[in-house]
């Protein structure tokens, strides 16, 4: 039977859950402004269809379905455009880094412009493990693939990951105008 | 045989399920017992803990929530933002009928004054307002110059267009009630006739003679505040002849057209007639939205419905899992994403690129002739 939801409900988990879950669509979609419509969806669509059970469904349920929607927006816009936080041009790379970002540590930095790199499904897959803690039972339902494969696969992405990085740290050293403060602070 | 030992390889394939506490007991036994003597695999398990706890530390930073996300959302799921503004709204619009009253009194009582002149200055009428309003003997009947200018609606659907119309104008312009933004009535109605037609919403239908101006505008201001619960509700009744109501694993068919199928031949495979039908309801569906007409959301909400009474797309997908020719598995992901697109929020200028590429694929057509492959 459909969980029976009131305002107040749907008002206290936008409040208990809506930062992760906003978190949880911008780490996979790298895009604020489509992650807030990914969330606004995905609590839409707790009202309008809520899912069977108690309460305590909830949460997994609202992340699934962000993280489908996150993906469904992701293949939707295979082919058609670039991720929006990185680019292969060095010039415009440089243009295209946010202020906010100036203040972060390298680290960090480097991080972000590797997630920005790294096969939709692989950043997916990271951020369900790594920042909301799914399970691999969780993400295997959410990826539609057996529980055997995300290990691998996350194994992969990881590996992706840290090689991404790793070129990116020789790239800056090979290249320093990519960091003008660092050298300015240097 | 069960391996005895891990060596460097072995933990790095099961690395993820070391990091993630995934791994069986004997798995991780095996994993722990390589890594105390391997320093290696250690540093590089701990870099790759450090690289989790980074991206942790770096996705924790987006955690945020935009003030007006959440306004955001109850405005689609309610209607209205939040208790105050839906009582600011009622205020405004219940200054805005009183408005579209006073002209519907103005009017009428000129219309009331100009008719009775013309009573009195013509002749062979014994009862003209009641021929106006029946059309009998309307061949007979002289109009006077002065009342020519009557409108073909009656009096009561004036005024309610002309509170309407308001409606409407405070829907599209938050700030027509604002000192010195034009509010005077014979501004409004000027304004009114040049008010956006809004899709018509049958639930709005409220019958004359039942309800005073007033409460007729405040009705459809409330049918206005929940559009989108009762056009759901009309969707929902609207009759559709192909598509019929049955959940996923019910082995019958949905359509009479397969039921028909599969009675009449025998050797019709009951999974083609199926992935056949759902085919042939994508390719219908497809079509409703590709002729969706602009400005109105209800052939899109009759998609919606569609698609969520009948699960065509898990049906489709199942489908998709069916088929062997690369092209044709193409082509239901094609027609996949578009169908689910439409279960989302869909945006005008979004839903028009949308149907031009459904008519530049031609997918209903497509879909039609892989329809064809199996149920013939």
């Amino acid at each position: 039977m459909p969980l029976a939801l009131t305002e107040h409900d749907l008002g206290r988990l936008m409040k208990a859950m809506g930062p992760r879950l906003l978190a949880l669509a911008r780490g996979i979609c790298r895009d604020s402004s489509v992650a807030e419509d990914v969330v606004q969806e995905a609590f839409v669509k707790l009202w309008n269809t809520p899912p069977d059970g108690p309460e305590q469904v909830v949460p997994s349920w609202l992340k699934r379905v962000v993280v489908n929607l996150s993906i469904n927006h992701l293949r939707r816009r295979k082919n058609t455009e670039s991720l929006p936080e990185y680019s292969e041009d060095r010039a415009l790379r440089h243009e295209q880094r946010p202020e906010h970002q100036v203040d972060l540590t390298d680290n960090m930095r480097r991080l972000e412009c590797a997630m920005g790199k790294l096969p939709d499904d692989k950043r997916a897959i990271l951020v369900m493990k790594v920042y909301d803690e799914m399970s691999y039972e969780e993400i295997a339902a959410a990826m539609e693939v057996p529980i055997g494969t995300v290990m691998s696969r996350l194994n992969r992405a990881r590996a992706a990951l840290k090689d991404l990085m790793e070129a990116d740290l020789k790239h800056a050293e090979a290249d320093p105008l990519i960091f003008p403060l660092r050298r300015a602070q240097g | 045989m069960t391996m005895q030992r891990y060596e460097c390889q072995d933990v790095q394939a099961v690395l993820s399920g070391l990091l993630d506490g995934e791994l069986d007991a004997a798995a991780s036994h095996l994993a722990e017992a390589h890594l105390a003597q391997c320093r290696p695999c250690r540093e590089v398990l701990q870099k790759a803990e450090e690289t989790d706890d980074l991206l942790r530390a770096t996705l924790t930073r987006h955690e945020a929530w935009p003030s007006d996300l959440e306004r955001r959302i109850r405005a689609e799921v309610f209607g209205v933002v939040d208790g105050a503004e839906a009582g600011h709204r009622r205020r405004r619009l219940l200054f805005v009928a009183w408005s579209g009253w006073s002209i519907a009194a103005v009017v009428m009582l000129g219309f009331g004054v100009t008719l009775s002149q013309g009573w009195f200055n013509t002749t062979p009428m014994e009862s003209p307002a009641g021929a106006l309003a029946t059309g009998e003997g309307a061949e007979s009947l002289v109009v006077p110059e002065a009342v020519a200018w009557v409108p073909p609606v009656g009096s009561e659907e004036l005024a309610r267009s002309i509170i309407e119309g308001g409606l409407r104008l405070i829907e599209d312009e938050p700030s027509l009630s604002d000192p010195g933004s034009g509010t005077s009535r014979e501004a409004l109605a000027m304004e009114t006739e040049a008010a956006p037609v809004l899709p018509a919403a049958p639930e709005r239908r409220v019958e004359p003679g039942r309800s005073s101006f007033n409460e007729l505008a405040l009705t459809g201001v409330e049918a206005e505040i929940e559009t989108s619960r009762q056009l759901d509700q009309w969707a929902a009744s609207l009759p559709n002849p192909t598509l019929g109501s049955m959940p996923t694993d019910d082995p019958e068919p949905i359509t009479e057209e397969v039921a028909t199928l599969l009675a009449s031949n025998e050797e019709v495979d009951p999974a083609d007639a199926r992935t056949g039908e759902v085919l042939h309801q994508a390719s219908i569906l497809l079509t409703v939205l590709e002729q969706a007409g602009q400005g109105s959301f209800s052939d899109v909400r009759m998609v919606q419905q569609a698609l969520s009474s009948d699960d065509v797309l898990e049906r489709l997908a199942v489908a998709r899992g069916d088929l062997d020719s690369p092209g044709s598995i193409d082509l239901v992901n094609r027609a996949w994403t578009v169908l689910e697109w439409t279960t989302g929020s869909v945006d005008q200028d979004e839903l028009e690129r949308v149907k031009q590429s459904i008519a530049m694929q031609d997918l209903p057509g497509q879909l039609e002739r892989l329809r064809d492959q199996y149920w013939n």
